[in-house]
């Protein structure tokens, strides 16, 4: 059984000459995958897949935040289809009543 | 197909559109792998859950859930494009906080308003509801109940509502949140054509030479139009784009003339135009002779605030007094053609008459705009003190020749600009006024294109009619014809509706802080956050004789002053359907069972509508303030007599009576349309009809023969269709309405014919007062009104010393409750910033991003300044966006009004910004 899981397409550009040393780094990076790597624009394709729209934006921002990246776009996202769970409910408590 | 090989194919699918969009080349095997992947989705078309342009999208789905959304290529609107939003139709169903349950304030096992959330069943939670609405309809009577719900309730829900409202209820207190977003436009329409919406389309903006923004920021707030507008502008070198604006924005980017105004003053910048047009003989007197009229009306009309001073805080005395007396500025007094009155207190006694108008004759109207010189215009309208006054001469003069030249054609495009504001009835007009002068309009390429915010703006909240003045299709409560007609499509009793306007959304608000609402129902909608002046109404929520039931897809500030949170399914959760701005009508099947216990809000209503009896409703009931021909004073009468010739008896429910009826049923479910989709109101429901097919239907038999013909419910779900225009008469779409060549309903050999039918009989009078004497029939023409500057009622002084305006940004919605819950759209813009110009914020020893109080005389809240940034504002004014509940500028904001459309000026009203005490004392140590 699958866990529920988040992928983004995200194009990441990065400074000419570091796109191998970079494209490494981000492959290594948890859920993060290179597929297709263009050195004469120094553009990545890379998907990332997480367990939460959270992570997502973590590793968003660790990819955003290396060595080596000018920057990330977020293209595209797919969630798979697996159920989420049941969902939190969280409300204010009531405000002073007034008679 | 397996979880793992399912995860595989969505890497390379998501890879694969990542590669597209950016034109890089994919490696076979990943090309292969994303097209297996996605075999097993099953596309379908939808609209986009948004703004009123009504994008097209596909939506492509897997074991029921959503797991793709794009532009569909074959929508003549957005042509397989998207905003960041769109993007967005996806994730915002599946946020980690959807509302799942029913929701009741509890103590010891009961309802209690001062209780915590508990959840409970539908049945508990219905049966808590009928019980109140009977104490609270028994006390009141049906002004006691409101029912307020917005521009995105799809055609069927707004249906659904009228009809419990005005026909069971017999309560006119329906109002859409769309008051406070297009009512200024609505009425604009009504009082110079005689029927709503406009007589364009977005075709014109590849077919005009000159696009004029008048207040609209359309690069964030429309941007697949803006997408257009800018294809054309690049492709087309003699193809001129204004911006008039109070500050600089992203649309002011791509304008050729920006024009920055001081708030208020396109009422005086439009006269001038007006002005220009006869003094260069520019007036095209062949379609002003044949299809218009001169008209104008009173302009002491107060500003639509409460003429009490019940709830009132101290610090809103000096402004609320402006309702009852104005004192005429010197602008005002050249601008209204009372020169010696300047400083005058006026007392604005013509409130209850701010519709009135009466005709006057072309000589009237050019005395009339003759002040509107381009000295005194330029004087009163620059917004920025750092531009030359020569420079935004030569502007308004650039402008000026536009509207003149008889070889241009324009289309002048306006939203919240104009409409929120208290005279935003007046500014749309004037628009007619130009366009109509100059004849351009009702052409190809030649409009006058007011645009709408919500997605069902036009579609449900206006044609449908869920504002506390209307029945669907344009026809009123206060005409006898009108209801008469409703009552016999409705099958009810004669005198069932009742003939007293409702109060309006703000006024619903008033009336729960003074008590004469305690039963409230929120649909779609987020009204504690949207309406201004909030502190005032969170209080009256939490009265405790009230009782608020919030329909909410996530908790809110409205679910959290809730005393019921009910969970509704939202947009592909359900079968809908949407119009957007240029009466585009789009249906769409439901693609996704909604999670939990969330159910439809038509499943809502119906339900609802089991649990009263035509007994509890349709007897003799107390109306305070009705007068109206065959009703006794303040009486509706009972009608549960003749309610027996229909075959009605006081136990049948309002669910036999309005939806469940014979005719209804007759509308089966299942249905081939549906093409294997489900239908979860039909599930819960647990009978074997198609409530929203047979609702639409049922709504479009008001509006056909008309001229608001809708097709067929089966049309709008064909595979090659996108969308129609009404009226669609022999299943034949209308670009141009009022068009002989394209309109059917334009009378042969008119060339032009406004067929519009409401208050086309006019008495005659001068500029300032009507003259006794018959009424004048103007039917087939529209009116040419003129409408003078007049200031409004706060402006800033020594203590509130700047203007705030308030509105959207490009990456949120309405009250932040979905898009706060996408990620990218989160990350993007995660807080309202307080945008100033950089001297305004060093005058307040502010720096950027310094936390910052922002205080009006009617209450504060917190936020950071942004002196950079997508905005530019010129000194002395600052904007805030309202998405962001954490910083509810609404508590801020001035509650005054439209008197015609009552709408709310969100873009105007003076307010102080000081440092916080914790920022002062960091910058002290």
């Amino acid at each position: 059984m699958s866990i529920p899981a988040h992928v983004a397409g995200l194009l990441v550009v990065v400074q000419p000459g570091s796109l191998e040393e970079t494209a490494n780094r981000i492959g290594e990076s948890p859920g993060a995958e290179v597929h297709v790597r263009e050195p004469e624009t120094g553009r990545l394709v890379v998907t990332l897949e997480t367990h939460s729209l959270r992570e997502q934006e973590a590793g968003f921002k660790a990819i955003a935040n290396m060595p080596g990246v000018r920057s990330v776009d977020l293209v595209c996202h797919y969630v798979d289809p697996v159920d989420a769970g049941p969902a939190r409910v969280v409300l204010a408590p009531p405000l002073e009543a007034r008679s | 197909m397996s979880g793992c090989s399912r995860r595989e194919f969505l890497r390379a699918s998501a890879a694969a559109v990542t590669a597209a969009a950016a034109g890089l080349p994919l490696p076979v095997k990943l090309s292969a792998l994303a097209r297996a992947g996605q075999e097993a989705w099953r596309w379908d078309k939808g609209v986009c859950r948004f703004c009123g342009t009504g994008c097209g999208i596909q939506i492509a789905t897997l074991d029921n859930r959503v797991v793709g959304v794009k532009g569909d290529p074959d929508s003549p609107v957005n042509r397989g494009l998207l905003c960041v939003k769109g993007y967005a139709n996806a994730q915002i169903l599946y946020g980690a906080d959807r509302l799942t349950t029913p929701l009741l304030r509890m103590k010891d096992g009961k309802f209690d308003k001062q209780g915590e959330f508990t959840p409970v069943s539908w049945q508990r939670a219905l049966d808590e509801m009928a019980a109140q609405f009977k104490r609270v309809y028994k006390e009141l009577g049906p002004t006691g109940v409101a029912v307020m719900g917005s521009g995105q309730y799809t055609i069927q829900e707004g249906y659904a509502a009228s009809k419990l409202v005005k026909a069971g209820w017999r309560s006119n207190n329906l109002e859409p949140n769309a008051r406070h977003c297009m009512a200024s436009a609505a009425a604009g329409f009504m009082q110079t054509f005689g029927i709503d919406e406009p007589a364009g389309c977005y075709d014109d903006i590849e077919l005009t030479d000159t696009v004029v923004s008048w207040g609209a920021n359309m690069a964030e707030m429309h941007p697949m139009l803006w997408a257009r507008v800018t294809a054309k502008r690049l492709a087309s070198p003699d193809y001129r784009i204004f911006h008039l604006t109070t500050f600089t924005t992203p649309t002011s980017a791509l304008a050729d003339v920006e024009i920055v105004f001081r708030p208020q003053t396109d009422l005086a910048i439009w006269n001038y135009l007006a002005r220009e047009v006869i003094a260069r003989d520019a007036v095209d007197r062949a379609f002003v002779d044949r299809h218009c009229v001169f008209a104008t009306g009173y302009t002491d009309i107060g500003f639509g605030l409460r003429d009490d001073d019940l709830g009132m805080f101290p610090s809103e005395k000096d402004t609320r007094a402006e309702q009852r007396v104005h004192t005429l500025t010197r602008e005002e007094a050249i601008a209204q053609g009372r020169g010696g009155d300047a400083g005058r207190a006026m007392p604005q006694d013509r409130r209850a008459q701010a519709n009135d108008h009466w005709l006057i004759t072309f000589d009237d109207f050019r005395k009339a705009v003759e002040p509107y010189t381009l000295d005194f215009v330029a004087a009163l309208a620059k917004g920025r003190d750092d531009e030359p006054l020569e420079e935004f001469k030569a502007k308004l003069v650039q402008l000026a020749d536009v509207y003149a030249d008889r070889a241009k054609k324009v289309v002048s495009f306006w939203t919240m600009g104009f409409n929120q504001s208290t005279r935003g009835t007046w500014v749309n007009e004037q628009a007619y006024m130009v366009h109509l002068l100059t004849g351009k309009y009702a052409a190809p390429g030649s409009s006058a294109f007011s645009l709408t915010g919500q997605p069902s703006a036009c579609g449900t909240a206006r044609e449908v009619g869920t504002f506390s003045h209307r029945l669907p299709a344009d026809l009123s409560v206060d005409n006898p014809e009108h209801r008469a007609q409703a009552e016999k499509i409705w099958r009810l009793p004669e005198g069932t509706i009742n003939p007293k306007v409702g109060s309006h959304i703000t006024q619903m608000m008033r009336d729960l802080e003074d008590g004469r609402i305690k039963w409230l129902w929120v649909q779609v909608t987020n009204p504690f956050q949207s309406t201004a002046n909030a502190n005032h109404w969170v209080e009256a929520a939490r009265r405790l004789d009230a009782f608020i039931v919030v329909s909410d897809v996530y908790p809110g500030i409205s679910t959290s002053v809730a005393d019921l949170v009910l969970p509704s399914a939202m947009i592909f959760e359900k079968w809908g359907g949407f119009g957007n701005s240029e009466r585009r009508t789009q249906l769409w099947r439901q693609q996704v069972p909604a999670p939990g216990d969330a159910r439809s809000d038509v499943w809502q209503m119906l339900e609802f509508s089991k649990r009263l009896t035509l007994r509890d409703v349709w007897g003799e009931q107390r109306v305070a303030g009705l007068a109206a021909p065959g009703f006794q004073d303040g009486r509706l009468p009972n009608v549960l007599g003749k309610a027996k010739a229909l075959g009605y008896k006081p136990d049948t429910t309002l669910y036999e009576v309005l939806y469940g009826t014979p005719a209804n049923r007759k509308v089966a479910w299942p249905d081939p349309v549906a093409k294997g989709h489900a239908n979860d109101t039909v599930t819960h429901l647990g009978e074997p009809w198609f409530p929203e097919k047979a609702l639409f239907e049922e709504y479009a038999s008001f509006g056909r023969g008309h001229a608001h013909d809708l097709a067929p419910f089966d049309m709008y779900l064909a595979d090659d269709v996108r969308g129609l225009r009404w009226p669609v008469v022999n299943g034949r779409e209308t670009r141009w309405r009022f068009n002989e060549e394209h309109d059917p309903y334009a009378k042969a050999g008119s060339g032009i014919d406004f067929y519009g039918p409401a208050m086309k009989s006019l008495p005659r009078g001068d500029q300032h007062a009507p003259q006794p004497g018959a009424p004048v029939s103007l039917a087939g023409k529209a009116k040419i009104f003129f409408r003078p500057y007049a200031a409004p009622p706060e402006v800033p002084d020594a203590n509130y010393d700047l203007w705030l305006s308030t509105g959207r940004v490009l990456e949120h919605w309405h009250s932040g409750t979905m898009t706060r819950r996408v990620p990218e759209l989160h990350r993007a813009v995660p807080h309202a910033q307080l945008f100033m110009h950089p001297e305004d914020a060093k005058a307040r020893g502010l720096a950027r991003h310094e936390l910052a109080w922002i205080e009006s005389r009617r209450g504060r809240v917190r936020l950071r300044v942004e002196t950079e940034g997508r905005y530019r504002m010129p000194r002395g004014l600052v904007y805030v966006p309202w998405f962001d509940e954490g910083v509810f500028i609404n508590k801020v904001t001035l509650d005054a009004t439209c008197p015609i459309s009552k709408q709310t000026d969100f873009k105007k009203c003076a307010v102080k910004v000081t440092k916080t005490a914790a920022e002062a004392t960091a910058a002290g140590g």
